[in-house]
């Protein structure tokens, strides 16, 4: 029989430890070695990429320009999903541009050490930017890419580390409350139920660089309307949004075509007035 | 992003309206005491399916005249979460108390409350009326209704927020003998909000609400 002062214990520890929802921003999926999915980029251009982010061994892939613009490179800030096999896709996509990419799994992510925290987040975000410039791009030849979660890190790069070339967002969260508000339909405050901020609606203030927004009008995960736009309209100018119709939240390419999807990335990259 | 934060988030959804099933559906009687203890949510995609959330409440009801019932909730599932959470109202019925169908007003606040450090606003309130029908003079009592869960405050983000949630119900209160009644409600929350776009993965009626089912055991005396 189990004794009144172990029940109120248990009580206790329930009341001390709580539950948070941040641990749950980060669906983590550790993995052995990764694969690739349907690679077509030749194998002399992809570089494994071994990082220190605090302590923690972190896994990225360098994947070299095709020749057409070698003098840029792009910084993918993924997702929360898994792993950065899951975005290999985008990696593919993004080489049609002809620049350089770095995408690389945060700590607690694929072979990834350490435990994800938002925190966590922005030193690996650090630490990647390092690797970049450690091959020889100075700020104003890197694009900083954020997608989702991503944007997290990218965009507290843009605003507290470097001022890059531009910095593109695509369905961005306004802030840990945003999705909490969102989903409750209750004004719970914030803090209530997460711990960590994440916030992109007031980060963004303080970017110095062009910001490009994409975001799906149909987003089914990051509502538009109280996410991507409070993000987009913090962010200072020069900006441009594209608000693509029927896109949710991880199908834009495809539903636009991926051809009109790269063309505003290299039209925004590339843009007169670019460093 | 993914379905683990929708699953996640989930656990807190049910926090918008009432959670459990409606019990206020005849009058108890002056001086009786009704106590419950209730679980059930919305149904959500989670873990490769559909399952319904566990939010579990304790309730006691009483009768301070024949035709107006007091009631108290405590919200458990909560607690998880370092907050608290309590509804507390009351009920008037048209009806006689021998009438077979009974038609009930109510009115409830809606208390939810934070006790985590690092949290600057610790208490919101957010009143609910409900109208309700039951037939009752039956060995099992089937019954409907609706509450609206007003929302006095703006969300942070939000320019288009709804100000109303209507949810409406229905279900059937099984008489399981000894003086034990076992309630079975299907609740459309938030029937006229747009769920579709929301970290939480709902079951929906169109693209609006949340499907729930809830459950809730009570004894009289």
């Amino acid at each position: 029989m189990v004794k009144t002062p172990v029940l109120i214990a248990l009580t206790m520890a329930v009341f001390v430890a709580g539950c948070e929802l941040d641990s749950n921003l980060f669906n983590t999926q550790e993995v052995d070695h990764y694969r690739l999915p349907g690679n077509t980029i030749p194998d002399s251009l992809i570089e494994e990429v071994v990082f220190d982010s605090d302590g923690n061994t972190l896994y990225g892939y360098w994947v070299e320009s095709d020749g057409k613009r070698p003098g840029l490179a792009m910084l993918y800030c993924q997702g929360n999903k898994h792993n950065l096999d899951e975005y290999w896709d985008r990696v593919m996509l993004y080489h049609e541009l002809g620049v350089n990419l770095f995408i690389f799994d945060y700590r607690g992510f694929g072979r990834s050490g350490g435990e994800s925290s938002e925190d966590g987040m922005y030193r690996d975000a650090e630490a990647a930017l390092g690797v970049v410039q450690s091959e020889g791009f100075s700020p104003d030849s890197i694009v900083i890419y954020g997608y989702s979660l991503g944007n997290v890190a990218s965009i507290y790069l843009a605003a507290k580390k470097v001022k890059p070339r531009c910095l593109i967002a695509e369905a961005p969260l306004a802030s840990a409350n945003s999705l909490t508000q969102g989903s409750l339909v209750l004004d719970i405050p914030e803090r209530w139920l997460t711990d960590g901020e994440f916030n992109n609606a007031e980060r963004v203030k303080h970017i110095q660089t062009p910001f490009l927004l994409i975001h799906g009008e149909d987003d089914d995960f990051v509502r538009w309307r109280d996410n991507g736009r409070v993000v987009f309209e913090n962010a200072p100018e020069p900006k441009r949004l594209a608000l693509i119709p029927r896109a949710k939240h991880d199908d834009i390419p495809a539903v636009m075509g991926e051809d009109a999807y790269l063309a505003i990335i290299s039209g925004w990259i590339t843009a007169p007035g670019m460093p | 992003m993914n379905r683990n934060i929708r699953t996640a988030g989930a656990l807190g959804i049910i926090l918008l309206t009432s959670c459990a099933a409606h019990n206020a559906l005849e009058p108890v009687g002056k001086g009786r005491t009704v106590v419950r203890g209730g679980v059930g949510g919305p149904i959500v995609a989670a873990f490769g399916t559909n399952v319904p959330v566990p939010y579990a409440v304790v309730g006691i009801q009483r009768g301070v005249s024949d035709r107006v019932n007091v009631t108290a909730d405590l919200h458990l599932t909560p607690i998880f979460y370092q907050m608290a959470g309590g509804e507390f109202g009351a009920v008037f019925f048209f009806a006689s108390p021998q009438s077979r169908w009974t038609i009930g007003l109510g009115g409830r606040l809606l208390a939810l409350g934070s006790f985590k450090v690092r949290v600057e606003e610790r208490l919101r309130l957010y009143p609910i009326l409900s109208a309700s029908s039951a037939r009752t003079g039956m060995r099992n009592t089937p019954y409907a209704g609706v509450d609206w869960t007003l929302l006095p405050h703006q969300p942070d983000y939000d320019e288009e927020p709804g100000r109303v949630i209507a949810s409406p119900f229905f279900g059937v209160r099984w008489n399981v003998g000894h003086g034990y009644r076992l309630s079975t409600e299907l609740k459309w929350h938030g029937a006229n909000i747009r769920s579709d776009q929301t970290a939480v993965e709902y079951v929906q009626i169109g693209r609006s609400g949340a499907i729930a089912t809830l459950f809730s055991l009570e004894w009289q005396w």
